[in-house]
């Protein structure tokens, strides 16, 4: 029941408290619904869709958390662990920028960031 | 220089959020980089304008078109912000916010529609409207420009309303702008506000002359239009006022909102065609801070000014508040 955007590359800032505000490659970005019709740019290169289709959008938004103090400029508390996911999962990703989980394994896809 | 469109199909983008997330860069020498908004969208992911670098010619620009550009009439068939906290927060310099709406619910969120952070300068917020979603007491502003102990150079709200119960934390008010180590000035022009602890509150830590408000239209504040440390210069209200310099100040506190608004309790803050607001303002057009020439509608201000976003545009004998209703 639930799409989530997330960045597939990572953008970057020479001033490390700039950096933190930039998106990683795996932040979650934004969450629609089944069968959204993304934008062109909501793609490869710079985004992968995931599809969840057993997980509602209120469960998914979970995934946008953000630090409570707004002083914190990192944009997400979840990640993607890209570099965990299996090859298969990630030449997919890589691939077609697109690919259908299971609630499992989205929980287990996702990090929360240390 | 460029252009991606927001919209709910067919464009680049379909949330500002995924917008800011794919275009972040460095923008040094590439050109303003800009985001359309448009279609009745009600947006729904927060934004937070971060990350990039930016300069005076390479900016950053987020606005309405096509039919959406906000006007003193809140629409559903428009694009908009729509979030239960913190919709829009700008921490970059050089960012212009341009004809959105942008709408917030919660009660407790003190973020408001449009606040930045971390920034020194160079905003232009200009015909938003921003309003509380859902009535209530909010403790957070609508619009809030806050130095946050850095230099604030230069920045400008123009043409905006700000819509309901906002400021009860006892610090803010519909309208909040703080400049602690002002370099340059934070204009606030034009503007309409309705409800609220406080219309505006303007906080000058050097000089009152560093925040400056004008012509505004500062109706309903349960509490005062103008608690502040700054400069008013011809902002009509119906509220008391202390603190800082206030010249030229137009008292409405006599005057019904249906003398004032064409239709204030559904939500139409256009100027009834007599309004007690109109023919009250300074001309602002060759202004040292901001000089600009429309209201909120992009139509041309005639003198006399009115005060607040809206002009009220007599053409032959018949007035934009007619053809409204």
């Amino acid at each position: 029941m639930a799409e989530l955007l997330v960045k597939a590359i990572s953008a970057s800032h020479t001033d490390p408290l700039k950096d933190l505000a930039c998106y990683k490659a795996g932040d979650p970005v934004v969450v629609q619904p089944d069968g959204h019709v993304w934008g062109a740019e909501e793609g490869l290169p710079r985004f992968w869709i995931i599809k969840v289709p057993s997980v509602t959008v209120e469960q998914a938004l979970a995934y946008l958390e953000r630090s409570p103090d707004r002083t914190d400029r990192l944009r997400r508390l979840w990640r993607l662990n890209v570099s965990s996911l299996p090859g298969n999962v990630r030449n997919q990703l890589q691939n077609t920028g697109t690919i259908t989980v299971t609630p499992a394994q989205i929980a287990g896809y996702m990090e929360r960031k240390p | 220089m460029a252009t991606r469109t927001v919209k709910s199909s067919g464009g680049d983008y379909t949330s500002l959020s995924a917008w800011e997330a794919g275009r972040q860069a460095d923008l040094t020498g590439l050109g303003p980089e800009i985001a359309e908004c448009s279609t009745a969208l009600a947006d729904t992911t927060a934004v937070v304008v971060d990350g990039w670098t930016t300069t005076a010619a390479d900016y950053i620009e987020i606005k309405a078109v096509d039919g959406s550009w906000a006007s003193p009439l809140w629409s559903t068939s428009k694009y908009r912000l729509s979030l239960s906290s913190g919709a829009l927060q700008v921490n970059e310099h050089y960012t212009r916010v341009r004809g959105l709406q942008i709408e917030q619910s919660s009660l407790s969120d003190i973020a408001g529609c449009v606040s930045n952070g971390n920034v020194s300068g160079g905003l232009l917020f200009d015909s938003c409207h921003c309003r509380a979603a859902a009535g209530g007491t909010h403790l957070g502003v609508a619009i809030n420009v806050h130095s946050n102990g850095l230099n604030i150079a230069a920045s400008v709200v123009v043409n905006c309303l700000a819509i309901g119960n906002w400021g009860n934390d006892g610090f803010g008010g519909n309208i909040f702008v703080r400049a602690e180590l002002a370099i340059d000035l934070v204009s606030v022009y034009n503007c309409t506000t309705y409800g609220g602890r406080r219309s505006i509150r303007l906080r000058a830590g050097r000089a009152d002359s560093d925040v400056v408000a004008k012509n505004n239209l500062f109706i309903g504040a349960t509490s005062t239009y103008h608690d502040s440390v700054g400069t008013g210069v011809n902002n009509a209200f119906d509220a008391s006022t202390k603190g800082g310099t206030d010249t030229g100040a137009i008292d409405l506190t006599a005057t019904a909102d249906a003398a004032i608004f064409t239709d204030q309790p559904s939500g139409d803050y256009s100027l009834v065609t007599a309004s007690a607001a109109k023919d009250v303002g300074v001309n602002l057009s060759a202004d040292s801070a901001y000089a600009f020439s429309v209201d909120i509608d992009a139509q041309a201000r005639v003198a006399p000014w009115d005060v607040g976003a809206d002009e009220i545009v007599v053409l032959a004998g018949f007035s934009l508040a007619w053809f409204r209703a």
